[in-house]
């Protein structure tokens, strides 16, 4: 496809910004870095437009580059010293304060791997298969994390929320 | 199941305050982005090219990293960035990469784009030189003029240029649009040629005004009205640019105004460098004449005029040249490096070809 427009490009970016952005701030619990992540996959996604299939493909593209590049930051050696897991995360403006930051403190101590597996199969919903493509790891490991991060979750947040019979879904 | 988490993580994220996306910093960072990339695919595309013309292609071949169709205003950003040089028998001129038919030897910026000097040799004194137009899109048009062995005076935000003659047996300074490939003005300043070491003395050019190396000093020509003056205090420089010009004093340069010849800034280099201006005339850029060790790579300083301050390039080297903007272009093995002038932040563009390279604004007539 042609490139767009910078006004038609312009769109994309608000249209897409509020979702990519619940994405990126649950992956890494981070205001500032979560813009920056957001920024960094859309200007990715201009600049790489010869690879999105159709104008409507466009956010769900930028999503999978958000996830990509997510995926390249944590492989970093410096992440953890950047966003150190056993921290808090920093609360966010809520309309409802109640009991969520136990949600975001406990995926706060997940790895930022499984973190990842796991706002990307029970937030955006997606399958293993896309989770695997988005994180460039293989299907097993997106289970097997998976599994990892459910067992840590469950021990935190209950049975109520991560019951125990709890498997791979969206396979 | 897993239900419940679900729920948790969009009450969680419906819940967040979504800050406003700077879209403009995205679609810049996005045409950055681009640009690296067609740079990266433009230099691999060059190398496939050299065969199709050696395989009997003729004419120009203008070769684009990819099928879209060149935006100017983008085009012409990436040009004042990024500058031009040449490798070879390819101009690398901001984004855009065009082939060239003989080989390039020098490189002048204008505000319409390059004016390409070539010939059968990269050498400025092998050969004749034809000279043509490219804009920052890559589309080529000719320069209808002669001129040999001289330095001609190029400013980066005029399409016009200056160059002497003494063909006629006087010496003349002469005008040319390089839009239009027109002779604007022709303007006799001496009855009689000057012996100066080219075929015609050096010049440049500032709007209306043109200077021309007269004997000892340097005369100012006003191209619009023919009126000439000799300027007074200009008989120990060459270095000139913008109506302004560099004496050197021990190791301060004295930056004066041509006009009337009050104290614009002083440079302040090593003992023993000479320094050159940039195409702009805001900045200089300082070397040191002879280096003890042949293998050593001398670094370079980048001097602002009015601040008198400098920056140290460690390492830069020799072959040094200038964006329009006035950023350095230092050439580094295979690589061109575009720093700012005054820092140590620098983008790296790679080619792949072999051959002479020429930097933008850079001068190679000896």
């Amino acid at each position: 496809m042609p490139a767009p427009s910078d006004e038609a490009f312009a769109e994309l970016v608000h249209a897409a910004w509020p979702g990519l952005y619940r994405t990126a701030y649950l992956l890494l619990g981070e205001h500032q870095l979560a813009e920056d992540l957001v920024q960094t996959a859309l200007a990715k996604t201009y600049a790489s437009w010869g690879k999105v299939r159709e104008p409507a493909a466009a956010a769900g593209y930028a999503r999978v580059v958000l996830a990509n590049t997510a995926a390249s930051w944590f492989r970093r050696r410096s992440w953890r010293n950047e966003l150190p897991s056993s921290a808090l995360p920093e609360l966010p403006t809520s309309a409802e304060p109640s009991d969520r930051p136990a949600v975001l403190a406990a995926l706060a101590t997940l790895p930022p791997r499984q973190r990842a597996v796991v706002v990307l199969r029970y937030y955006d919903d997606l399958s293993v298969r896309d989770v695997a493509h988005a994180l460039g790891i293989s299907e097993g490991t997106v289970k097997s994390q998976t599994s990892a991060a459910l067992l840590k979750l469950r021990a935190q947040l209950g049975d109520a929320v991560v019951p125990q019979e709890t498997g791979a879904r969206h396979d | 199941m897993t239900e419940r988490l679900s729920v948790l993580l969009r009450e969680e994220a419906d819940g967040l305050e979504v800050p406003s996306p700077s879209t403009a910093a995205i679609l810049e960072r996005g045409h950055g982005l681009r640009r690296r990339r067609r740079w990266t695919q433009a230099a691999t595309g060059a190398l496939v090219a050299a065969v199709v013309v050696a395989g009997g292609a003729t004419g120009a071949h203008r070769l684009q990293a990819d099928d879209d169709i060149v935006d100017p205003a983008r085009a012409a950003e990436a040009f004042a960035s990024q500058g031009a040089f040449a490798v070879g028998r390819d101009l690398y001129l901001g984004d855009e990469v065009v082939h060239w038919e003989e080989s390039i030897k020098a490189i002048y910026y204008t505000s319409a784009g390059v004016v390409v000097r070539s010939g059968t040799s990269s050498d400025t004194n092998d050969g004749r030189s034809h000279y043509e137009l490219v804009t920052p899109t890559g589309a080529r048009s000719p320069v209808d003029v002669a001129m040999g062995d001289r330095i001609p005076g190029f400013e980066p935000d005029s399409s016009r240029f200056a160059y002497a003659t003494q063909d006629s047996g006087r010496l003349e300074v002469v005008v040319h649009d390089v839009v239009s490939n027109r002779e604007l003005a022709r303007v006799v300043v001496l009855d009689h040629p000057v012996e100066t070491g080219w075929e015609a003395p050096p010049v440049s050019i500032d709007g209306d005004v043109v200077w021309v190396r007269t004997g000892r000093g340097w005369t100012e020509v006003d191209w619009r009205t023919g009126a000439t003056r000799a300027v007074p205090g200009t008989e120990d420089t060459y270095e000139l640019q913008n109506g302004h010009y560099a004496v050197q004093r021990g190791s301060v340069w004295e930056v004066r105004a041509m006009s009337d010849q009050s104290l614009v800034g002083e440079v302040r280099t090593p003992e023993g460098w000479y320094a050159f201006f940039s195409p702009d005339g805001r900045l200089m850029r300082s070397f040191p004449d002879d280096v003890p060790d042949a293998e050593a790579v001398p670094s370079a300083f980048v001097h602002d005029v009015a601040a008198g301050s400098r920056f140290e390039h460690a390492h830069a080297g020799y072959d040094l040249g200038w964006t329009p903007d006035g950023n350095l272009l230092v050439l580094d093995g295979e690589t061109v490096r575009v720093c700012e002038p005054l820092s140590d932040a620098c983008t790296v563009r790679a080619f792949d070809d072999t051959g002479t390279v020429r930097l933008g604004g850079a001068p190679y007539e000896s």
